[in-house]
């Protein structure tokens, strides 16, 4: 038997046996686990609701940037009556996802209680979000601050002090910005899921910012709101003429969602400019797109960069140089996938924009 | 070289030629992993049952696999050992499991693993290899025991989850960080050199 035949034969039969081996275990295992993670997410449900509840599952599909999204709510009553929604609520947190049950009142105006399911913060800091042993009375005290904590109109979060109105907790010293993630997933997530439970699967834009929206608009121009098919506008004008257009958007970016403002011309010719909302990406990689340290002049130089750029057609990318044309800009080197997203975001949503207001 | 007896092939990995301690391989998940007992404890018996399986697999078609494609070979064995440990612990230990992570998977590229297979498993009957898989898995679960108790013990105030610290002791949250992982793991390399220096003297 010549060599290379043997080579073939040795490495393709170790191959399909490793392969039967690990089907038969998959088929094996595979029930355990899945049986494991609802367990789970099951005793996460009951934990957060009130006692002696029935719950039925609500499930509700939404479109969201072209694909169906289904959102599960628990429903908690007692005699017929609703007493509480709970659901799982997920974001970056500091350096990994933090996910969560939480259970509101019917009307998500009190966070009834919140759960950590799953973090994998910095041990000893960001960790103790869920359980930190220098409070010995009880470890969990962080979280245990959101029972009875009112979620409307927002929930806030002050340091080192004790919290004084009903709607603010107390950071965690050393673990501020997990603490902060924390708000900040409540925040918008019970907003969203209030908008898809009680709007029948219609998903709500959230109201952005007054000053996100001026910050991409020509100064001292009129502002008004524009709805259409569900989508919302600003429009600018100066008397009679609309000067130019604001454009919620929001995509995912390497690892959280990037939401941003764009500001464009009136017809469509010229980017304005473009304000960053919210992001969570890798702090020093993905951060780069509003904060680059190594720019000392402009740290936010990426985002800058789409100030007049033109968009008769697409915004390109290029690495390493200099954009050549006018509908260029240079993606972060170290950042490409989130500098990706947010130039494909823009394209997408002036896109969707232009054909919304017909132009 | 004199040939080793069955005895010695079995002692060399959990001392003098300890995987972690003298020939400095599978550094990363020591490093990483050894934040509690209980996760060092885990890791080091899911290596050690990789190291024996591979081991004997890798002993018994030595003749048959051949040199140049030995390499693709052998990892293939050893990842599906690492996925049936995986999925094993997934399954009867979610906790350890989702407290190991990616460091389950990660055992494929564990250079002590690899090492064994090229250096000593392709070369030796099964006995000998299943011997020195033994005391090598041995040699490194004892390290990383000892490595992750000291953290744990220091950085959370525990041991195996239990409180082993007297009340009032504040813990040194640095030791469950990665630079307690490399200080705690330089001391113990220095310790292992002094002990065996002053033997040879």
């Amino acid at each position: 038997m010549s060599n290379t035949a043997k080579i073939i034969i040795v490495l393709t039969l170790i191959t399909v046996i490793s392969g039967a081996v690990l089907a038969v275990l998959d088929n094996y295992t595979k029930p355990r686990i899945e049986a494991y993670k609802n367990k789970v997410k099951n005793e996460a449900v009951y934990e957060v609701l009130p006692q002696n509840v029935k719950v039925k599952t609500i499930v509700r599909s939404v479109m969201e940037n072209d694909k169906t999204v289904e959102y599960t709510f628990y429903e908690a009553s007692i005699k017929n009556e609703v007493v509480a929604y709970a659901f799982q609520v997920a974001g970056g947190g500091f350096q990994s996802e933090l996910v969560l049950m939480v259970s509101v009142k019917p009307d998500f105006s009190e966070i009834i209680n919140a759960k950590i399911l799953a973090q994998v913060e910095t041990p000893g800091l960001g960790t103790r979000i869920e359980n930190d042993p220098s409070n010995k009375e009880n470890p969990a005290w962080f979280i245990d601050q959101f029972k009875g904590l009112k979620a409307n109109p927002e929930i806030t979060y002050i340091k080192n002090v004790k919290p004084s109105k009903d709607t603010e907790i107390q950071a965690i010293t050393g673990a501020t910005i997990s603490s902060a993630a924390i708000v900040r997933i409540l925040n918008a997530e019970i907003k969203k899921a209030k908008a898809v439970l009680l709007s029948n699967g219609v998903a709500e834009n959230n109201e952005p910012n007054k000053e996100d929206i001026l910050a991409v608009l020509p100064e001292n121009a009129e502002i008004q709101k524009i709805e259409k098919n569900g989508q919302v506008l600003y429009s600018a004008s100066k008397g009679k003429d609309i000067l130019a257009y604001a454009i919620p958007a929001a995509c995912k970016g390497y690892q959280s969602e990037i939401s941003l403002m764009i500001g464009v011309k009136a017809d469509f010719s010229e980017i304005l400019g473009v304000k960053v909302i919210s992001q969570s990406e890798t702090p020093g990689w993905g951060t780069k797109i509003v904060n680059d340290p190594a720019n000392e002049n402009n740290p936010c130089w990426f985002i800058d960069q789409f100030k007049g750029v033109k968009i008769n057609s697409d915004i390109s990318f290029v690495l390493n140089k200099k954009p050549e044309n006018k509908s260029g800009v240079q993606a972060i080197t170290g950042a490409t996938i989130s500098s990706a997203a947010v130039v494909d975001i823009i394209n997408t949503s002036i896109k969707e924009a232009k054909a919304l207001l017909n132009k | 070289m004199k040939e080793k007896t069955a005895i010695q092939e079995f002692v060399k990995g959990l001392w003098d030629e300890n995987p972690v301690l003298v020939q400095l391989l599978g550094l990363c998940p020591t490093l990483a992993v050894t934040v509690s007992a209980e996760n060092g404890m885990a890791m080091g018996l899911a290596a050690t049952f990789v190291l024996l399986c591979s081991s004997f697999l890798v002993s018994l078609f030595r003749k048959v696999i051949p040199g140049q494609v030995r390499i693709a070979a052998y990892i293939v064995i050893i990842a599906t050992f690492v996925t049936i440990a995986d999925r094993f612990l997934a399954a009867f230990t979610p906790d350890i499991s989702k407290s190991l992570g990616p460091f389950i998977p990660l055992i494929i590229v564990n250079c002590i693993i690899l090492g064994r297979m090229e250096a000593f498993a392709s070369k030796n009957g099964i006995g000998r290899s299943l011997l020195d898989a033994l005391g090598m898995g041995l040699g490194f679960t004892m390290t990383l025991l000892v490595l992750s108790s000291i953290r744990e013990i220091l950085g959370s105030g525990t041991w195996f989850g239990m409180d082993v610290m007297w009340g009032s002791f504040s813990p040194w949250s640095v030791m469950i960080l990665p630079p307690g992982a490399f200080l705690t793991l330089g001391c113990m390399i220095a310790g292992a050199n002094w002990i065996n220096n002053r033997r040879k003297a």
